[in-house]
C-alpha cells in the first residue's frame, strides 16, 4: 500500500523550535581534560575542534589523539559556525532526559571539516523544515553552567559558495 | 579486508549445546537475577549437563559499581546461585561489537581449549531507566554522550533514527518498507507460544501507531520486556545423540574503523558490514547457503541494514526485500526473525537470536519452522558494533 507518513500527534502546523533559554534542566557534560577546550571555547562563542598536525583531519568527539592516522599530536583549530545536516531526528519522546518534545536531533558536518560531525538541537524553524543536506549556522548559548551549540536556518537563507562541504576521500 | 589478515585458522569442534529461556514477560515482578539464573539452569539442561561440567561462564555486559539499568546481574551473582565451582574461564565482555561479543568471547575460549563448556548470558529487565546512559539521579553525561545527551540525542531510538533516516534519504527505503519487517515479525510472533506479542499487525496499524523518534514510530521499536536467555558452548557435540548437532561454523566480529557514533562515516552502513566482511572471510559458505537469518531487530531498520550489510541483497535494497513479503517461513528462500524477533517475542538483546537460530537447526521451531534448515545466521547489534554467528547442523 502508498500510506502517508502523518505526524499523527503533531497539529496542522508544524510546531516551531526555540531557542531554549535555561540549559542547566538538560544533561550536561563532564569534562575532562581532551574535551576542555571544546566547551570553553563554546562559552566564548566559538567551535574549537581538535585538529591533527600531520593529516589535518578533525576527530570529534575529542579523544587526545587522531582516530584517523593514529598521530598524537592535534592543534586547536577554530572551525567556521556553518554546517550542513548530514542526519537528523524530530524526537517525540525525551529519552529520560528532560527535553521538551518535539525537539530535533541533528548532526552537522561543520564546513571545511566534514568528517567532524556535531549532534546539536535544529532551531528557529518549524520541524518540517528540516531537511538532510540543510544549510546552517551554528551558534552558543551560554547557560547558567553550561554553553551548548545549536544550529538554525542560515539569517539571509544562505550560506555562500563557501559552505559546500568538502568530501573527504581517504577517511576511514 | 582493506589490510593482509592472519588467516583463521580456529578450531571447527566448537557446537551450541544448549538453550535456555527464562520466562518472559512484560512485567515479571523479579529481579535479573532471578531471570539469568532459571535461564542459565535450562540451558545446563538442555544441554545434558550439569554444574560440574561447566568451566567457563560469560555474559554480556561488563557490570560497573554502582551498576546501571542496562547491566544485568553480576556474573558473580550468578555463577555463586548455580554453585559453579570449576571454572577456568569467568569473563564478563562488553561494548565494542554489541551483544554477541559474549557469545564469540565462549567461541574463542573453546577453541582455544580454555575451557570444555561455557555458560552464556544476557539478562536485563523492562528497564524503564533503559534510555538514561548512566543512573537517574545523575545529570552529567560521559564520553560520547556528553557530546549527545545535552541535546536529548542519547539512546538508541534517537541515535539510530538519524542512521535509518540517512539510509532513506539515499536509497529511498520508505516508512512502508520499514513497516514490512514489523509486520513481519508479528506474524512470526503470532505463531510462537514464548512471544510476548502473540496477535499480529497490519500496515495500517504500523504506520497508525505514533512517532517516537523519526522516522522510527513504536511498532518501528522493539518491545521492552524482563526475560533472560543463556546458551551452553561446548568442545564437542551435544551429550546425547538425539538430537542434531549444532556447530559453529563462524562468527563475525564487527567495530569497523571506528567506534563513535557521531563520527561514523556513512550511517547507510553499520559495523554489521564488518561483522560480515570477518563472518565471511573464514567460511566457504555463503549467503545463498543460509537458510534462516535470525537478524537483529531492536529497530526495524537495522533488520534491513543487516540484511544488505550482510549480502543477502545489495545495498539499498533490503527495504524492497522486505516489502515484496520475503522473509516469511511460510514464503520460499530465506527465512529471517522466525521468532517473531524483539519485535514480536521481546527483547531478548541479541541471544534470542542465537536461541532461535539453534532451535531452527534442531527442528525445533514448532509451528515457525523452516523445513530442513541446515544452515543459520545469528546477529545482533546496531551503530558501530555487531556481531555474528553461523551455525550448521554439521550434516
Amino acid at each position: 500500500m502508498s500510506g502517508t507518513t502523518d505526524h499523527v500527534d503533531q497539529p496542522a502546523e508544524s510546531p516551531w523550535l526555540t531557542t531554549p533559554t535555561v540549559l542547566d534542566e538538560r544533561m550536561l557534560p563532564a569534562l575532562t581534560t581532551e574535551s576542555e577546550a571544546y566547551w570553553t571555547g563554546l562559552d566564548r562563542g566559538a567551535l574549537v575542534l581538535d585538529r591533527c598536525t600531520e593529516c589535518a583531519r578533525v576527530t570529534f568527539p575529542p579523544v587526545g589523539g587522531c582516530s584517523f592516522c593514529g598521530a598524537a599530536t592535534l592543534e586547536p583549530y577554530e572551525a567556521p559556525l556553518r554546517g550542513e545536516v548530514y542526519s537528523y531526528t524530530v524526537c517525540h519522546l525525551a529519552f529520560g532526559t528532560g527535553m521538551e518534545t518535539p525537539y530535533v536531533v541533528a548532526v552537522v558536518a561543520p564546513e571545511g571539516s566534514p568528517e567532524a560531525r556535531i549532534a546539536t538541537n535544529v532551531v528557529e524553524c518549524r520541524v518540517d523544515e528540516v531537511s538532510i543536506g540543510m544549510q546552517v549556522e551554528m551558534f552558543v548559548v551560554n547557560g547558567e553552567s553550561q554553553s551548548l551549540l545549536f544550529a538554525r536556518p542560515p539569517a539571509n537563507g544562505s550560506l555562500g559558495d563557501a559552505a559546500t562541504p568538502q568530501e573527504v576521500t581517504d577517511g576511514p | 579486508m582493506d589490510r593482509d589478515r592472519s588467516p583463521w585458522t580456529g578450531g571447527h569442534g566448537v557446537y551450541v549445546t544448549g538453550v535456555g529461556y527464562s520466562d518472559i514477560a512484560r512485567d515479571s515482578g523479579r529481579t535479573e537475577g532471578a531471570l539469568a539464573v532459571e535461564a542459565a539452569r535450562r540451558a545446563i539442561a538442555d544441554a545434558g549437563l550439569d554444574r560440574n561440567d561447566i568451566d567457563g561462564m560469560t555474559m554480556f555486559p561488563v557490570r560497573s559499581n554502582p551498576p546501571v539499568a542496562f547491566q544485568g546481574p553480576s556474573l558473580d551473582y550468578v555463577q555463586r546461585s548455580l554453585g559453579l565451582n570449576r571454572l577456568r574461564l569467568q569473563m564478563p565482555v562488553g561494548s565494542g561489537a554489541g551483544q554477541l561479543q559474549a557469545v564469540l568471547a565462549a567461541y574463542y575460549a573453546l577453541a582455544a581449549g580454555q575451557a570444555d563448556h561455557v555458560v552464556v548470558y544476557r539478562s536485563h529487565l523492562r528497564q524503564a531507566r533503559r534510555f538514561l546512559p548512566f543512573a537517574a539521579e545523575s545529570r552529567a553525561a560521559f564520553d560520547e554522550d556528553a557530546f549527545t545527551a545535552p541535546y536529548g540525542g542519547t539512546g538508541g531510538a534517537a541515535r539510530l533514527a538519524m542512521w535509518a533516516q540517512r539510509h532513506m534519504y539515499e536509497y529511498g527505503t520508505t516508512q512502508e518498507q520499514m513497516g514490512a519487517v514489523s509486520v513481519l515479525c508479528r506474524a512470526h510472533a503470532s505463531t510462537n507460544p514464548r512471544a510476548v506479542w502473540q496477535t499480529p499487525v497490519t500496515l495500517d496499524e504500523y504506520m497508525a501507531s505514533r512517532w517516537v523518534a523519526e522516522p522510527f514510530k513504536l511498532l518501528d521499536c522493539d518491545y521492552p520486556v524482563d526475560g533472560a536467555v543463556a546458551l551452553v558452548l561446548s568442545r564437542q557435540g551435544p551429550a546425547t545423540d538425539t538430537r542434531a548437532p549444532v556447530r559453529v561454523e563462524c562468527t563475525g566480529h564487527g567495530t569497523g574503523p571506528d567506534t563513535s557514533w557521531l563520527q561514523w562515516r556513512d550511517y547507510t552502513e553499520m559495523g554489521s558490514r564488518y561483522a560480515a566482511e570477518d563472518l565471511w572471510s573464514k567460511t566457504a559458505l555463503k549467503p545463498t547457503d543460509v537458510d534462516v537469518a535470525e537478524l537483529y531487530d531492536g529497530f526495524t531498520w537495522l533488520t534491513i541494514c543487516w540484511l544488505e550489510d550482510l549480502g543477502f541483497v545489495q545495498k539499498g535494497e533490503g527495504g524492497p526485500y522486505f516489502e515484496a513479503g520475503n522473509g516469511y517461513v511460510s514464503s520460499p528462500g530465506l527465512s529471517i526473525c522466525t521468532d517473531g524477533g524483539q519485535l514480536g517475542v521481546g527483547r531478548l538483546h541479541g541471544f534470542g537470536k542465537v536461541a532461535q537460530a539453534v532451535n531452527q537447526l534442531r527442528g525445533e521451531a514448532g509451528a515457525n519452522q523452516h523445513p530442513g534448515a541446515e544452515v543459520a545466521l545469528a546477529s545482533a547489534g546496531g551503530g558501530p558494533g555487531g556481531a555474528a554467528v553461523l551455525l550448521t547442523t554439521n550434516r
